[in-house]
């Protein structure tokens, strides 16, 4: 069963260019999206600061994420109801916070955030 | 008193120390210093502090494991304890004899770099004392784990020796000697670990194991018990025998040493030559008969062609060399030959043969080689046709060096013809041999070949006689005629600083040179003229290296199924054997 | 105090080296941003070392934990514990080349030191891992780092193709890794290696329909994860590309942190599924053929590299695959066990024995390569073979130092020992106890290969001339003499000499390393559960 579909996949990728018919033209050979001829080269270059800011803005987020997970576990009953958790929790966040602010001042101080 | 580990690490240490304080220039006095230690310590030992008689015998204790030992003047030292490793040194008559040759020649390597060596003085003259307690090291440890390390501690020493002050090849022949040399040994590695693992007897199917690196202990394993599991083994045997045919060398083996030869130093070559090869003889003697008797006379008749072929080949390929230092190099091939034919003749006069071959090519040929180094050091060159009438202009040396030539020829009355002839004469019943063409599918029975011992020793005579072929060719062109000089017009050779353009006008020898070969020339003529001491020296050495075997060789002489004519006569051989 | 009832037992001590390390990567950090240039470049190199040191420390404390911790996601014992030793003496060996690497090419020293921190974090984590998921957060902790490091060299193209193709190859490992521990979430229903362990020990033998085949793809897809990071033969393309092209600090790190980190887990890993009957045999095997191909491939292709960093990479290549042996008797154990060849008295014993043997190769390897890269550091030239002519002659102690690195590398057992041929000896030992002599035979074979290229270093260092013509400038020697280190700085002569010392000192005596490793016991033995269908 196995070598069958195996076999299928390889043999029609092999065999296809050999039988297929090619007459490429350049209406053909075109990147093609939407209907809409293209425009310019897919190359063209955007400013590096667009990156910097997407990446903190990815860092960011999913710091954001492991927030919310926190957030909502404070918010279950069973875990309230245990004596100390929420200093526990609180202590496990600053941690957490004290790490991220590190963070946040370094890329201050090394001038990440300004756009010029 | 530590006396063997004095002789191992005394001269390196001395040397170490030595060269911290001395200037270059001065360095080859602290090496002699140091090789003259070295040698009053060994000829100390052997004098005074040896049983030569065999007779001496102790129970010894190695990590628990007790067992009966032979060895004599005994350190052990509880080292690497979590792999039972330990360092056992000790000497036997064979040993002993081997050292006493190596202290020797040591002082020989240094004398004969007194003037060679113009460069980087101070590491030469390391590397020669490293080597030297390499080769001290191999002949004395009795752990083979310890053996294992001494024998790669040879490699380095003279791959840099090679490498640095060899001639223009000099790269090319070391890393080749290094690599051949290194494939041998790290087999002879898994070997060994394989021994550590499986050394003991096989009692109702169940193997009682005494795991040791020890070698007395596994020499008792082995002997004490018909069931021994080292009986069934070929594959360990073919593994420690490669190594050992690597360096002896046995013939499809020994193309590196040609070229690590004619490359070498003088010293390098003298060492090689001298002992270093004689490591490869002794670890067979020591090692592969007794441990493994049962494969050593199964592989046996192999063997036998194999050093036939070597002496043949080596004597045919000689005759051919332009370059005296390669003919000399081949003449060791097919000399070595008649060790292994004696070695695996497995009856007295063949081992005792071989025994004393190896220590008369360490005499003949380390003196044909200084010889030749010194005419290098005028002349620059190792051309044969490059000399000529050398009898003429350098007298001393002429004589000298036919004394070299004629004891390496096999003369009677000088040493080469005794070791040669008792190994032709024990071929003659090569007991395997004898055994073999007993068997009735052998392919000697099948060709009704019974006297096929014959064949062998016939075959082997004739390496002599080609032996005096191209020695005395060697001799003839080099001392004999007009000077290559006197009539040469393409003796251009940039080299030729000190010859004055005159192929055959050098200075003779002076008494640092001329007193290297004499003691050579003394002792081969001691040996061919008064041989008993050595004899005597020899036979526990043979009477040792046989007894393993004698044994095996009576059981598969019961086991023969239509005992033939020579059954007799195989059974006083190995009864004489086992004597 | 009725807080204290919560807080989960934490073995604070457990978790000190962590707690160490991180906290002197944000130092490093916080310090890079208040100072300037020319503080930073003072000031990190000394805060990243105590922070490494501080971890290092609490690893040595004879109080370190054994056993499970941080609930079951990290495991200790004697073998990651000396894993995780070896890892900060490497990382400190790398912060130690530092200062002089950050001046000879002008780095960015914030990140530098800071990457080195937390690349030994993610190293360290990893080496203890014991749960799928943490295994994967530390292995892209340290890859990350890596892989930053290995481009921190901006201006250098080769730097820059180097850590491209090292991020790709290195993400594409990852997520086989990832993935892999997904089928065995998937055919066990945990990440927990302890409860994969006991999962195939109660139900290896009565499988759900399909999942052995998941629980096979998830060892395949795991190991090859981690056959990327040891840069094992078929795994290895990217090892010469990026050692030639990181700076020689960080191919050490590579070469070595990464490596060991790697191997402590892949034990780790393959130790949840030695208790699966059916795995042994078929896992023996393709450990063997891995072993087998990275040994005859490195050491092959190592002979026709004509850049000292390549060679080495190929090297390491083939003694990686060395000490695949022994994870390949590792794995065997269970089955020679059930074949009734080992009883279960001994089976710990031998598997402490073969843990013994690769923590030994392994901080034997780590401290030649530290000697060797350092002095490939210590020359400059970024491994060109061209640095090397002759060098006897004009650094007689470099060259020295490197033919010890070579010879021990090369694992010739001369007197006195090094640390290379025991390890060596060690594994092959091993191997020959259980009957595997033949992988033995080629794993000893391939070493006379290796030799040959080895020996050719040392050819080049001591029998060649010096290139007078050829006089090579060295990049970065400039901008050092400018900074007062023309002669190379005392610190990391030190730092060599101590490695030479090592090297024959654990060779003559390697007791006093195994012995560590047999102290810190509770190595978990390769046992396998005999379950009957």
């Amino acid at each position: 069963m196995f070598v069958v579909a195996v076999g299928f996949g390889v043999f029609s990728l092999v065999v296809s260019p050999f039988l297929g018919k090619m007459k490429p033209n350049p209406t053909k050979l075109e990147p093609y999206e939407c209907g809409i001829p293209t425009v310019g080269t897919a190359r063209s270059q955007i400013f590096v600061r667009f990156y910097l800011v997407a990446l903190l803005f990815l860092l960011f987020d999913m710091e954001i994420v492991y927030i919310i997970v926190w957030a909502l576990a404070m918010t279950y009953k069973a875990n309230a109801a245990v004596p100390g958790f929420v200093l526990y929790s609180m202590i496990v966040m600053a941690i957490y916070m004290a790490i991220l602010l590190i963070g946040l001042v370094y890329e201050w101080k090394k001038g990440a955030l300004e756009w010029n | 008193m530590p006396l063997l580990s004095l002789i191992i690490f005394a001269p390196i240490a001395i040397t170490l120390v030595g060269a911290i304080f001395s200037p270059p220039k001065q360095m080859r006095l602290v090496a002699l210093v140091s090789m003259l230690v070295g040698l009053a310590l060994t000829l100390f030992a052997a004098c005074t502090q040896f049983d030569w008689s065999g007779n001496h015998t102790a129970i010894v204790q190695v990590y628990g494991d007790s067992a009966q030992s032979s060895f004599q003047l005994r350190e052990s030292i509880q080292w690497l304890s979590d792999f039972k490793i330990s360092y056992i040194v000790g000497a036997d008559n064979l040993s002993m004899l081997m050292v006493i040759l190596t202290a020797v020649l040591g002082v020989f390597g240094v004398l004969c770099s007194w003037k060679a060596i113009d460069r980087r003085e101070k590491e030469f003259y390391i590397y020669l004392l490293l080597l030297q307690t390499g080769i001290m090291g191999t002949f004395l440890a009795l752990d083979m784990f310890l053996f294992y390390m001494f024998w790669e501690l040879m490699l380095i020493p003279l791959y840099f020796m090679i490498g640095i002050w060899g001639s223009a090849n000099r790269l090319y022949a070391t890393m080749k000697f290094v690599l051949y040399t290194l494939v041998g040994s790290v087999l002879m590695l898994i070997a060994i670990i394989w021994m550590y693992f499986n050394n003991g007897a096989t009692v109702d199917g169940v193997d009682t194991l005494t795991r040791t690196y020890s070698y007395e202990v596994m020499l008792a394993t082995q002997q004490g018990s018909a069931a021994a599991t080292f009986h069934h083994a070929l594959w360990p045997f073919l593994a420690l025998f490669l190594a050992f045919a690597i360096k002896v060398p046995l013939f499809p083996l020994h193309t590196w040493l040609p070229d690590a030869h004619t490359e070498a130093p003088t010293a390098g070559s003298v060492i090689l030559a001298g002992v270093l090869l004689k490591t490869g003889g002794y670890g067979i003697i020591r090692f592969c008969l007794p441990l493994f008797p049962e494969a050593a006379v199964s592989f046996a008749p192999a063997i036998t062609w194999l050093a036939v072929i070597a002496i043949i080949y080596g004597a045919w390929t000689a005759i051919v060399q332009t370059d005296i230092k390669r003919l000399v190099a081949y003449s060791s091939v097919s000399h070595m030959g008649f060790v292994i034919l004696g070695i695996f003749s497995m009856n007295p006069q063949g081992m005792a043969g071989a025994v004393l071959q190896m220590i008369n090519h360490g005499i003949s040929t380390s003196g044909l080689f200084l010889a030749i180094g010194m005419l290098y050091e005028r002349a620059h060159t190792r051309e044969m046709s490059k000399f000529g009438g050398l009898a003429h202009t350098m007298p001393v040396y002429a004589a000298l060096m036919l004394v070299m030539v004629l004891s390496s020829v096999g003369l009677p009355g000088l040493n080469g013809f005794l070791g040669e002839f008792t190994v032709l004469l024990g071929s003659m019943h090569n007991v395997p041999m004898l055994l073999d063409a007993q068997n009735p599918v052998s392919f000697a029975a099948y060709m009704n070949m019974t006297h096929y011992t014959w064949l062998v020793a016939g075959l082997a005579t004739t390496g002599v006689i080609f032996g005096a072929v191209y020695l005395l060719i060697l001799y003839q062109k080099t001392f004999f005629g007009k000077p290559a000089g006197a009539h040469d017009d393409h003796s251009h050779d940039a080299h030729h600083g000190d010859s004055h353009g005159h192929g055959g006008s050098y200075p003779d020898l002076s008494i640092r040179e001329w007193g290297q070969l004499a003691v050579l020339g003394v002792a081969a003529l001691f040996i061919g003229l008064y041989p008993k001491p050595v004899w005597k020296a020899i036979a526990p050495a043979t009477r040792d290296a046989l007894a393993p075997v004698a044994t095996t060789l009576d059981k598969r002489i019961a086991e023969l199924p239509n005992p033939g004519v020579k059954l007799a006569s195989i059974q006083s051989e190995t009864r004489l054997a086992a004597k | 105090m009725e807080t204290a009832a919560y807080v989960p037992a934490i073995n604070l001590h457990g978790i000190l080296p962590f707690i160490s390390l991180l906290a002197g990567g944000m130092l490093c950090l916080a310090a890079d941003a208040m100072s300037g240039k020319e503080g930073s470049r003072r000031i990190l190199p000394v805060i990243s070392f105590v922070a490494l040191a501080a971890a290092l420390v609490s690893f040595l404390l004879p109080g370190y934990p054994t056993g499970s911790f941080l609930e079951n996601t990290f495991y200790s014992d004697s073998f990651s514990r000396l894993g995780c030793i070896v890892i900060l003496v490497s990382a400190i060996a790398t912060t130690l080349m530092g200062p002089r690497q950050v001046i000879r090419r002008n780095l960015p020293s914030g990140e530098y030191y800071t990457l080195i921190v937390f690349a030994a974090l993610g190293m360290v984590l990893l080496a203890l891992a014991n749960e799928m998921l943490s295994a994967f957060v530390a292995l892209e902790i340290m890859s990350l780092s890596l892989y930053v490091l290995t481009g921190i060299d901006r201006r250098s193209g080769k730097s820059a193709e180097a850590s491209f193709k090292y991020f790709i190859l290195g993400a594409f490992a990852s997520a086989f890794f990832v993935f892999g521990s997904g089928f065995l979430f998937g055919s066990t229903r945990t990440t927990f290696l302890a409860d994969a362990h006991n999962y195939f020990a109660t139900r290896g033998g009565n499988m759900p329909e399909g999942a052995e085949m998941w629980a096979f793809i998830a060892f395949g897809l795991v190991f090859v994860g981690l056959c990327f990071k040891l840069s094992l033969a078929p795994f290895h393309m990217w090892a010469p590309d990026v050692y030639e092209g990181a700076n020689t600090p960080t191919t050490l790190y590579i070469a070595t942190g990464s490596k060991v980190a790697a191997f402590a887990f892949l034990i780790h890993f393959a130790h949840a599924f030695s208790s699966w009957q059916i795995f042994t045999a078929p896992v023996t095997f393709i450990v063997g053929l891995i072993a087998v191909a990275s040994m005859t491939w490195g050491n092959i292709a190592a002979i026709v590299q004509s850049n000292l960093k390549r060679m080495l990479a190929y090297s390491s290549v083939a003694q990686t695959g060395y000490m695949m042996i022994a994870v390949m008797v590792l794995v065997a154990l269970p089955s020679l066990q059930a074949a009734g060849n080992l009883n279960a008295t001994t089976i710990a014993n031998d598997t402490t024995l073969i843990y013994n043997a690769i923590s030994l190769y392994l901080a034997g390897y780590t401290i030649i390569s530290i000697l060797a890269f350092g002095i490939a550091f210590h020359i400059g030239g970024e491994g060109s073979m061209a640095a090397y002519r002759g060098l006897f002659h004009r650094k007689p102690f470099a060259a020295v130092g490197m033919a010890i690195a070579m010879f021990s590398l090369s694992g010739l057992g001369f007197l006195p020992p090094t640390i290379g041929f025991i390890g060596k000896f060690y594994l092959f030992k091993e191997a020959v106890r259980f009957n595997m002599t033949g992988i033995a035979v080629i794993g000893i074979l391939t070493s006379v290969i290796a030799a040959f290229y080895y020996l050719s270093l040392i050819v080049t260092m001591f029998m060649k001339a010096p290139d007078e013509e050829n006089g090579i400038e060295l990049a970065g020697r400039r901008e050092e003499r400018i900074a007062g280190l023309g002669g190379g700085d005392a610190i990391v002569r030190v730092m060599l000499a101590t490695a030479t010392a090592l090297i024959f000192v654990l060779g003559l005596y390697p007791g006093l390393f195994t012995g560590l490793a047999a102290k810190a016991v509770t190595t978990k033995p390769m046992t396998t559960a005999m379950v009957k269908k």
